[in-house]
């Protein structure tokens, strides 16, 4: 075994301090449920000189409502989430979360994680996505946010610099809107998504007025399809679910012959019933 | 470097000096001999390692012993003994919820837990609770009359 320090910081200043000294010599362990298997199978690129423990930063532990947004903090995690009366209005969200892995794996994994990952098919990434959220993150220099149409430049690769934290996920408030997730995998539970979709709603009575749609395990990056969202937007429920139909966005881009065919045939579908349900929520709201 | 962990194990304290990288289910099984803690998948899947660390079912093959600084935690050595059962390895044995024997510790383990918090779950309920632990002889019928059976065990 490597000679490896391991930091278990119980401030953001500390955990910063450590970040800044080993850059990408440290690699940091939230629930820890990706990044523990690779290290064991040495997948950390380059090998951490350091581990560096988050969960003891109490004051990463949060979800509040401020400005117009709900944040949640950069260790909290899905059961928190789930469990949350703030959450609760994120309903794309809250059906991601309540289908990753299993009842363990929730209790511990975080967004951040997800984040941090960067796996094409990861679900709360999708959901973030479609309901417009930001990440703050921070580092010894400063504070910056990006967007999740930013966040990602390939499989398992962020825009994140090596000395930056992942402080806070904001999620705006949108009072008008409803949303819905699915998931196509061969298994209900701890099972990677085939396909997945986030559509996030504003209708007036049936016709879509403004839509949002994210897409899973179509693309090297977890992807906004606004390829299909032009032919969402301003069709009646029925309409836009036929349109989309068949139709493969441009913003997918699968190269495996294995699985292209199938997974081309079924976007539309997914996408068609997740805009169902998000408008079958709009009902349910009023 | 070798960090030094104090944790509680099965109630008894223990300052362990552990690699960075260690696992939860290596220490307890390699340093002290806790074998009922199964290793197999080592990925988080399978659930057979599952072990309560302050009371909530958590997979110790994905688990830092580093990270154990200060937490309790508990095995299967730790919830029973052989003359005196705890009420959910009662009904697994009652029930025949076992049959090879390698997913029980974390099926009951799981079972603990998701008792603790909903002491009467529904089938469904218990389908979701245990649907991160595999096993491959029962096909899970006698494993969720198990947990219906240790409920009513538990009932005050
Ligand atoms: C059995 C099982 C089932 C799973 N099922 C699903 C599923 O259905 N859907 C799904 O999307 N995922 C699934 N996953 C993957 C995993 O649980 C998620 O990606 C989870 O969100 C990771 O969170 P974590 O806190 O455990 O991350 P960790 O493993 O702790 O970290 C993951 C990465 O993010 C980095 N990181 C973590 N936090 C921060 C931070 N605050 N700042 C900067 N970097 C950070 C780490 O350095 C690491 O590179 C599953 C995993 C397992 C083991």
């Amino acid at each position: 075994m490597t000679a490896q320090t391991f930091y278990n910081p119980a401030s953001i200043a500390e955990l910063l301090d450590v970040l800044d000294k080993f850059k990408e010599k440290v690699v940091i362990v939230n629930g820890g449920t990706d990044v523990v298997e690779r290290l064991q199978t040495g997948r950390v690129a380059p090998p951490p000189d350091a581990i560096m423990y988050i969960r003891n930063v109490a004051e990463l532990d949060y979800i509040r409502e401020e400005n117009g947004h709900v944040a949640v903090g950069g260790i909290t995690s899905y059961a928190e989430m789930l469990s949350s009366p703030l959450c609760r209005q994120f309903g794309g969200l809250m059906q991601a979360l309540a289908e990753i892995g299993s009842p363990p794996i929730r209790t511990i994994a975080t967004p951040a994680g997800n984040i941090g990952t960067a796996a094409p098919a990861a679900d709360c990434n999708a959901a973030l996505m479609a309901l417009g959220a930001s990440v703050v993150l921070a580092s010894k220099t400063g504070e910056r946010a990006l967007s999740f149409e930013e966040l990602f430049s390939g499989p398992q690769k962020t825009c994140l610099r090596r000395d930056e934290l992942i402080r806070e996920i904001r999620i705006p408030v949108n009072k008008t809107a409803t949303s819905a997730f699915i998931k196509l995998a061969k298994r209900k539970a701890q099972d990677i998504a085939q396909v997945s979709a986030c559509v996030c709603l504003e209708a007036e009575g049936d016709v879509c007025k403004n839509v949002v749609v994210s897409l899973g395990a179509v693309a090297p990056v977890t992807v906004r399809a606004r390829s299909m969202e032009a032919l969402i937007v301003n069709k009646t429920v029925d309409d836009a679910v036929a349109a989309v139909r068949g139709f493969v966005p441009s913003e997918a881009s699968l190269r495996s012959p294995r699985n292209k065919a199938y997974k081309e045939a079924v976007i539309g579908v997914i996408v068609g019933r997740a805009i169902k349900k998000a408008h079958a929520e709009t009902a349910g709201r009023k | 470097m070798s960090v030094e962990v104090t944790c509680t194990i099965n109630g008894e304290q223990h300052v362990l000096p552990v690699e960075p990288a260690e696992t939860l289910v290596e220490s307890l099984r390699l340093r002290l001999g806790l074998t009922g803690v199964k290793k197999a998948c080592g990925t988080g899947d399978c659930g057979a390692c599952t072990v309560l660390v302050d009371g909530e079912a958590l997979r110790s093959c994905i688990l830092l012993t580093a990270s154990m600084q200060g937490k309790s935690i508990t095995t299967i050595e730790g919830l029973g003994t052989p003359d005196n059962l705890h009420p959910v390895q009662e009904a697994f044995v009652e029930a025949g919820g076992i049959q090879c024997g390698f997913c029980t510790p974390g099926m009951i383990l799981t079972a603990k837990a998701m008792l603790d918090k909903n002491p009467r779950p529904s089938d469904a309920e218990i389908m979701e609770g245990l649907s991160g632990n595999l096993c491959r002889c029962t096909g899970y019928v006698k494993i969720v009359d198990s947990v219906h059976r240790a409920a009513e065990k538990m009932a005050p």
